[in-house]
């Protein structure tokens, strides 16, 4: 890439189901905002350029975005623009505008308040609107035929399922975010109901409201902005069929190919969003995280998953993994769609290239 | 730094008020194949796609773009999906551009559509924001009051919006994918 542009801030709000928050988003957002200014020492009008990730279906009503923009303040007018995706998409969008120069400093943000309707019947709208949706097949009995057909196919088990879900609680009671934490094990995991057989609980992303907010700089102004930039030295997204008999389900090619175009590479730290506990399975394969790799140290989406912002979350987290010093190499990972149908990889470097 | 951009080509569908003969998948594959053959290009020739669409109320299908992968010819393609409500038309190409002018891509299809037919847009249109009191009328619902505003500060006579349309649907009947073809009204 032409321009070096690194990540100099990330907040997000603590994964809950908020009551006190509207689906416009504003309640969540104005605390971390501010949480982010303080820490980069920015004002709004530092910012030259906005975009949000969000949805309508999410909060029930058509240009729901647009009251989000009562966080950072109509006035004066400021470059702006919204992706009906996760906010890591928006990131992207954010990263190409200060790529071309047109902004130095750039701001992400998304909010979900997943818990505003039933999520997975609102999900189900996403697949065909003719042949599919009509059937509401909503987005955990999708996720459990992908899980089903990976037993059968002997890629894992209910017991490697379940481990993925005790690490990943495990590791979320150091993070004050996570919506789910503790101490269990596999086995007692094992003991409990099924949701959707083959998923249990413990398999699925819990249902949960939250925001996050990334901010990112070009080269001229993130060492300034940040001891320690975590600099982007790829970032890629690609997307799959949206025929789910179209397509491999035990295979996530966009996943690969975004992990290829984006360089990925060795990595110390990967946060995937895995929103059921067979996809981490499925994702570290596809982008080749070996056993060397910590995945979602902060407990991954299967702790806490606020829809349209957990994916960028997972860039934010990754990117102070480096700027913390933590680690000098991290990937952050989104998926949007069912059954990961589209997928997005950034690389994270403690060195600009 | 900034990688300099052009337009390759552009296509359109004959706007109406029904395209009963398509799905959504068809129409806008429609105006794809049209953009892409007056480029002289082929889908596979595109390097990423840019989906404009709002809202998703309109054809109550909720990110419709996922379910386009296939028609837009983007599996395997990076896939954006704008949505900035009614500019989203102008941001789908500002979106575009951008991808170009950052040099992360060669060529990209921008594409925007509406398919009003599939669902019920007053509906739609007919938003409760939190702490607001819902007007349920529609897009009309909130601009009327505006031009009301308008007129009254501005002293506008009672013809000026007339000359405006009439203005406009003089000007579409020019172009044969217009979905008013009136090019002999008068004030």
């Amino acid at each position: 890439m032409s321009a070096d542009v690194a990540v100099v801030g990330f907040a997000q709000s603590p994964v809950r189901v908020r009551e006190d928050a509207t689906t416009s988003g504003v309640e969540m957002l104005v605390p971390i905002f501010a949480e982010v200014f303080r820490a980069c020492g920015l004002t709004k009008s530092d910012i030259g350029f906005w975009c949000s990730g969000s949805s309508d279906y999410l909060a029930g009503r058509a240009f729901s975005f647009v009251s989000a923009v009562d966080a950072i303040g109509a006035v004066p007018p400021a470059m702006e623009s919204h992706v009906e995706m996760d906010a890591a998409w928006a990131l992207y969008e954010a990263w190409a505008k200060v790529l071309t120069g047109e902004a130095e400093i750039a701001l992400a943000y998304g909010f979900g308040k997943s818990s505003g309707a039933e999520l997975r019947r609102v999900l189900a709208l996403q697949l065909d609107p003719y042949l599919v949706a009509p059937l509401w097949p909503d987005s955990v009995s999708v996720a459990a035929l992908q899980a089903r057909l990976g037993l059968e196919a002997g890629r894992w088990t209910e017991k490697d399922m379940a481990e993925v879900a005790a690490r990943s609680r495990a590791e979320a009671r150091s993070n004050p975010d996570a919506q789910v934490s503790g101490s269990v094990t596999a086995a007692e995991l094992l003991a409990r109901p099924y949701v959707a057989e083959p998923l249990r609980a413990h398999d699925c992303a819990p249902v949960g409201d939250g925001a996050a907010v990334v901010i990112i700089a070009s080269a001229a102004r993130a060492r300034e902005l940040c001891e320690r930039p975590a600099w982007i030295s790829g970032f890629a997204h690609q997307v799959d069929s949206g025929s789910l008999g179209a397509r491999d389900l035990l295979a996530v090619p966009s996943a690969a190919g975004a992990a290829a175009a984006a360089g990925a590479g060795p990595v110390e730290l990967a946060e995937l969003h895995a929103p059921f506990s067979h996809q981490e399975l499925l994702l570290r394969e596809a982008l080749g995280l070996g056993e060397g790799v910590a995945v979602n140290p902060s407990g991954g989406a299967l702790c806490g998953n606020p829809m349209f912002a957990a994916g960028l979350a997972r860039i934010g987290l990754a990117a102070r993994a480096v700027m913390s010093g933590r680690a000098s190499r991290a990937l952050g990972h989104a998926t949007s769609g069912p059954a990961l149908q589209q997928n997005l990889v950034c690389v994270l470097s403690g060195e600009a290239s | 730094m900034k990688q300099p951009a052009a337009v390759l080509g552009v296509g359109q569908t004959r706007h109406r008020s029904k395209r009963t003969d398509v799905s959504i998948a068809g129409l806008c594959r429609e105006a794809a194949d049209r953009a892409v053959a007056s480029a002289g290009l082929a889908l596979a020739d595109i390097d990423a796609v840019v989906v404009g669409k709002a809202p998703d109320l309109f054809e109550g299908v909720m990110m419709p773009e996922l379910y386009l992968a296939d028609a837009l010819g983007a599996v395997g393609k990076p896939l954006l999906r704008v949505h900035t409500a009614g500019s989203v038309g102008g941001a789908t190409g500002i979106v575009a551009t951008s991808l170009v002018q950052a040099g992360l891509h060669r060529r990209v299809l921008a594409l925007a559509f509406e398919k009003q037919s599939e669902s019920n847009a007053m509906w739609a249109l007919s938003i409760a924001p939190p702490f607001s009191i819902p007007v349920v009328a529609g897009a009309g619902g909130y601009f009327a009051p505006h031009i009301r505003a308008y007129i009254r500060r501005s002293g506008a006579p009672p013809h000026i919006g007339a000359l405006v349309a009439v203005k406009d649907r003089r000007n579409g009947a020019l172009n044969p994918y217009a979905h008013l073809q009136q090019g002999d009204i008068t004030l």
